[in-house]
């Protein structure tokens, strides 16, 4: 369950890679799944800049 | 500011530049509308095209990256402070990487049409005359770059805000060519573009008495055709507007939509450690797109990336 909306703007070019995206599949079927998927799988792959606040690591 | 006349005032939308005449002894001010935009720039002698920009004898004189104070100099032979930067409220400015152009977007990213500052400011100087082989590398006005521990450039977070501005004094006449960067696939302006001001200004004496350098040549080896073998070329020297001109950019308008994605309390907190980390901007909305564009420049670009995410 979403618990936040976040509101990107993207223009007519950044929407075209979006929808390439979509095209070549895994990320998801809409822009919004797809920016999604980007978003948390950066964060998955780089936890050093994720870590919860107070945790130094 | 306040006792300097405005000459001319322009709006640059994403897509677009604009060739603007700025006489000896006048400013050329640039000027944030948006949350940080690069803008590429060219510069012609308004009276002999043939002398123009040089991003490497600038960088040579001035470092990798100019800032006020500095001057930008005209190409060997000719070799001349074609402006001084008087006033640069964020001091992050770039001449080593070169404009972006329609085939880096093709062979890095796949896309068959993208905005390019080549073809806008190509488009820009059709104004007067010149073609697309006139444009040449650019001066970066607030482009942040940095250089990695390889020794490797990279491009870091936009720094500039509303309102921050440059201001570059002539010290010749010339046509001034800045253009909206049309690059929104990197964070030279944060994956996205904005609109920037283009003002010309009348100096004042105190500006002149402070900047102005003097209008004849101060060495012999800043040369002048009359100092070439063979100093005839095919096109006239002067620079003249077409009055049939009519703007046909390559991509404009650039039109958004708001995309919502629905984030869980846990990835909230990403958004929040980002935040923190602080090299992703301050809004929510910029989080996500520097973290989603950083994501896909690694896994997606060709070719060196150039991006350091969060820096």
């Amino acid at each position: 369950m979403a618990e936040r909306t976040v509101v990107v703007e993207v223009n007519q070019q950044q929407a075209q890679m979006l929808d390439r995206l979509i095209a070549e599949g895994g990320l998801g079927e809409t822009p919004a799944e797809v920016l999604h998927s980007g978003f948390v799988r950066f964060c998955a792959e780089h936890p050093e800049l994720v870590r919860p606040a107070g945790d130094e690591g | 500011m306040a006792d300097r006349e405005v000459l001319y005032e322009h709006v640059m939308e994403p897509g677009t530049g604009k060739a603007v005449p700025v006489m000896r002894g006048q400013i050329l001010r640039i000027e944030q509308i948006g949350n940080g935009q690069c803008a590429d720039f060219n510069a012609f002698n308004l009276h002999d095209y043939k002398e123009y920009f040089h991003t490497g004898r600038t960088r040579h004189l001035h470092g990798l990256f100019p800032a006020e104070g500095d001057m930008l100099w005209s190409a060997p032979p000719r070799e001349r402070p074609m402006f001084t930067i008087i006033r640069d409220t964020v001091g992050t400015n770039d001449v080593q990487y070169p404009r972006c152009t329609g085939f880096l977007y093709e062979y890095q990213y796949g896309f068959e049409q993208h905005t390019n500052c080549h073809d806008i400011l190509a488009e820009s100087i059709r104004e007067y005359g010149l073609t697309p082989d006139d444009v040449h590398d650019s001066f970066n006005f607030w482009m942040h770059v940095g250089v990695d521990p390889d020794e490797k450039l990279y491009i870091k977070r936009m720094m500039a805000k509303p309102g921050d501005y440059v201001e570059l004094l002539a010290h010749f006449d010339v046509l001034a060519v800045p253009n909206v960067c049309g690059a929104d696939i990197f964070s030279t302006s944060n994956f996205e573009l904005k609109p920037l001001k283009v003002q010309v200004l009348a100096s004042t004496e105190a500006d002149r008495d402070q900047w102005l350098q003097p209008e004849e040549r101060q060495y012999r080896n800043q040369r002048t055709p009359e100092d070439f073998k063979l100093s005839r070329i095919k096109a006239d020297r002067e620079l003249a507007r077409d009055d049939g001109y009519q703007a046909d950019w390559p991509v404009y308008p650039i039109v958004k939509q708001p995309v919502e994605v629905p984030l869980s309390e846990g990835e909230y907190a990403m958004v929040e450690a980002l935040r923190r980390n602080g090299g992703f901007g301050e809004e929510d909305t910029d989080i996500v797109r520097h973290a989603f564009f950083s994501w896909w420049i690694e896994h997606y670009m060709r070719g060196p990336k150039q991006h350091h995410a969060g820096e």
